[in-house]
């Protein structure tokens, strides 16, 4: 498989301060990877490391196979980088353009690239506008435009969705997936039901290294079901009597997890719904394998290093 | 699909100069320019090259100042032009000091700066920042050359091959002694994060280091010859000089710029952006 980024033995301080300390890491090509962690972590000291925004004390960074900040990987790598914007005096249209033609695409080219990343990021209506006149969610997305220019083959997103409003969070999450067919997206974000939906693998960092990587697969064997109303109560006894459940727990008021014998009840789910149809319980979700957020902060998360 | 070096340097020249004419932050400094030359020529270049045009003023010519050789200005084809050339020694380099001081400090800032360098290297955009600076400090040079040239014709000159290959003379010049200024303010911008802080720096730099050399010259008379190689060393002597007599005092400024900018590119490839 293509390693898309390959660092070893990475180590990055400020001051006195280890952001990053003998990180070593690899991603390939694939689905989206989520990079999550505290504040602090080092997630946007890694992105700036991996974009040549700054040099690491020690070890070695290589993009696309080549050194980070290399101008070779023109086009081939974008990124939203943290709180970048752009010059307020100037439009649009006409500053994505700019970054096109440095890109090496020719005028029309520019033109054709800017009116695509702009319609996907719903602001082709304010292609003539000045920066200044826009909004931040509006600005955060102008950001995020500048970063799909040319169909880059790796795209480097910290932070896209903070400040978004729902309905453009959630534009940009298809689009992420549409165009995750083409390229590998890396996000860093700490929205995990964002990334449960986006990502494949989810790289925890914590104090500097990657303490965790969790593979996003369909877990079989174990269910979470989230409930609408609390009055399923006094039917949990009957619900344990259900054919292949192994145990039942209750997450939070309205969220159950149910363990089965994948293997002896292999249709398990379709009687959980047909049992929660019989005895009238509204649920709002159903789904397979443990949450992200329990994948990374309870046992069970295999540890890296 | 790369962009060739020397293209991309001239598209980032380009943004600079688009800027002088597209954002209002652009036309206050064209405004100020056209107020402040309006002012010099309508008060100060309009009677003095009327005095000038006497020719008994030949009889008594002499120095002003003592560093202004009157005699040197009379050699010139219109006095309107010797007297712009004076001021835009002076002036010029001041205003090198205080328009180029964000050619990095403001995008680093704001973030812009990552946008660009994921795209091109860090040497090709300080280049094309700087050969913008020169291209809108030489674009405001001409304008207000222009203007001296219409008050020289409005006052009687003719037009002749003399006048305009001093204009072009004075305006190679006078750009050439701009550059290690702007250099300079290249330099100021890797370091600093703002413009004002920039500006600053550079005042404190230009004045506080011949402070230094006088007073290292009153104990070791040796170091005096360290004083011609400050920026715009070379510019009393260019005042009393006309441009087309001798190129060689403009070595000193274009090596001082090819310094500047050499430490500029050594600075902005080490720093955190």
């Amino acid at each position: 498989m293509t390693v898309l980024v390959d660092c070893q033995g990475l180590s990055k301080h400020f001051g006195h301060k280890a952001v990053l300390q003998q990180l070593d890491l690899q991603i390939h090509v694939g689905a989206p990877v989520a990079l999550v962690g505290a504040n602090g972590a080092g997630k946007t000291t890694l992105l700036s490391v991996l974009c040549g925004y700054i040099q690491p004390d020690h070890g070695r960074v290589e993009v696309l196979g080549h050194q980070a900040g290399s101008p070779e990987l023109s086009g081939r790598l974008g990124a939203l980088p943290q709180d970048a914007q752009f010059d307020p005096d100037f439009g649009l249209a006409r500053q994505l353009q700019w970054l096109a033609r440095l890109q090496g695409m020719s005028v029309a080219k520019s033109r054709q690239e800017t009116e695509r990343v702009l319609a996907l990021v719903d602001l082709t209506a304010e292609a003539g506008s000045k920066v200044a006149q826009l909004s931040h969610g509006m600005r955060k997305r102008l950001a995020i435009a500048q970063a799909l220019l040319g169909e880059p083959e790796l795209v480097l997103l910290d932070e896209p969705t903070a400040g978004l409003d729902p309905l453009h969070a959630k534009a940009l999450r298809d689009c992420i997936q549409r165009l995750s067919a083409h390229c590998t997206f890396v996000i860093s974000s700490h929205n995990l039901f964002e990334l449960e939906q986006l990502c494949g693998t989810v790289l925890m960092l914590e104090q500097g290294r990657i303490q965790q990587q969790v593979a996003q697969v369909s877990q079989s064997g174990v269910l979470r079901l989230q409930l609408c109303q609390e009055n399923y109560q006094p039917l949990l006894p009957l619900l344990e009597q259900l054919p292949g459940l192994v145990s039942l727990r209750k997450v939070s008021k309205l969220q159950l997890e149910l363990q089965y014998d994948a293997e002896r009840a292999v249709d398990f789910d379709v009687l959980l719904l047909q049992w929660l149809h019989q005895q009238g319980i509204d649920y709002r979700q159903l789904s397979r394998g443990p949450s992200l957020e329990q994948q990374l902060f309870q046992s069970g998360a295999r540890p890296t290093s | 699909m790369h962009l060739p070096a020397w293209s991309q340097l001239w598209l980032l020249s380009q943004i600079e100069w688009q800027r002088l004419f597209l954002t209002r932050r652009g036309w206050l400094t064209i405004t100020a320019s056209f107020l402040l030359w309006f002012v010099l020529l309508r008060y100060l270049v309009m009677p003095l090259s009327q005095w000038m045009l006497d020719p008994a003023i030949m009889e008594g010519a002499e120095m002003v100042a003592g560093w202004v050789d009157v005699r040197q200005l009379l050699l010139w084809p219109r006095p309107e032009l010797s007297l712009f050339w004076l001021l835009a020694l002076v002036l010029s380099p001041m205003a090198a000091v205080l328009f180029s001081a964000g050619q990095i400090c403001r995008d680093r800032s704001r973030g812009t700066l990552r946008l660009y360098c994921l795209r091109i290297s860090r040497s090709s955009l300080l280049l094309g920042r700087f050969l913008g600076q020169l291209l809108v400090q030489g674009t405001l040079l001409a304008l207000t050359l222009v203007a001296s040239l219409a008050l020289a014709f409005w006052q009687g000159a003719a037009l002749s091959l003399e006048l305009l290959s001093a204009a072009l003379f004075c305006w190679v010049f006078v750009m050439l002694c701009l550059l290690p200024f702007t250099a300079l303010m290249s330099l100021m911008s890797v370091w600093l994060n703002s413009s004002r802080a920039a500006v600053s720096l550079a005042i404190l730099v230009l004045s506080v280091l011949p402070a230094v050399l006088g007073v290292l010259a009153y104990y070791w008379p040796g170091v005096l010859p360290l004083f011609g190689w400050l920026p715009g060393a070379q510019i009393p002597a260019l005042m009393n000089s006309l441009p087309w007599q001798s190129w060689a005092p403009l070595a000193l400024p274009v090596g001082q710029a090819l310094l500047l900018l050499a430490l500029s590119l050594y600075s902005f490839e080490r720093r955190g952006i």
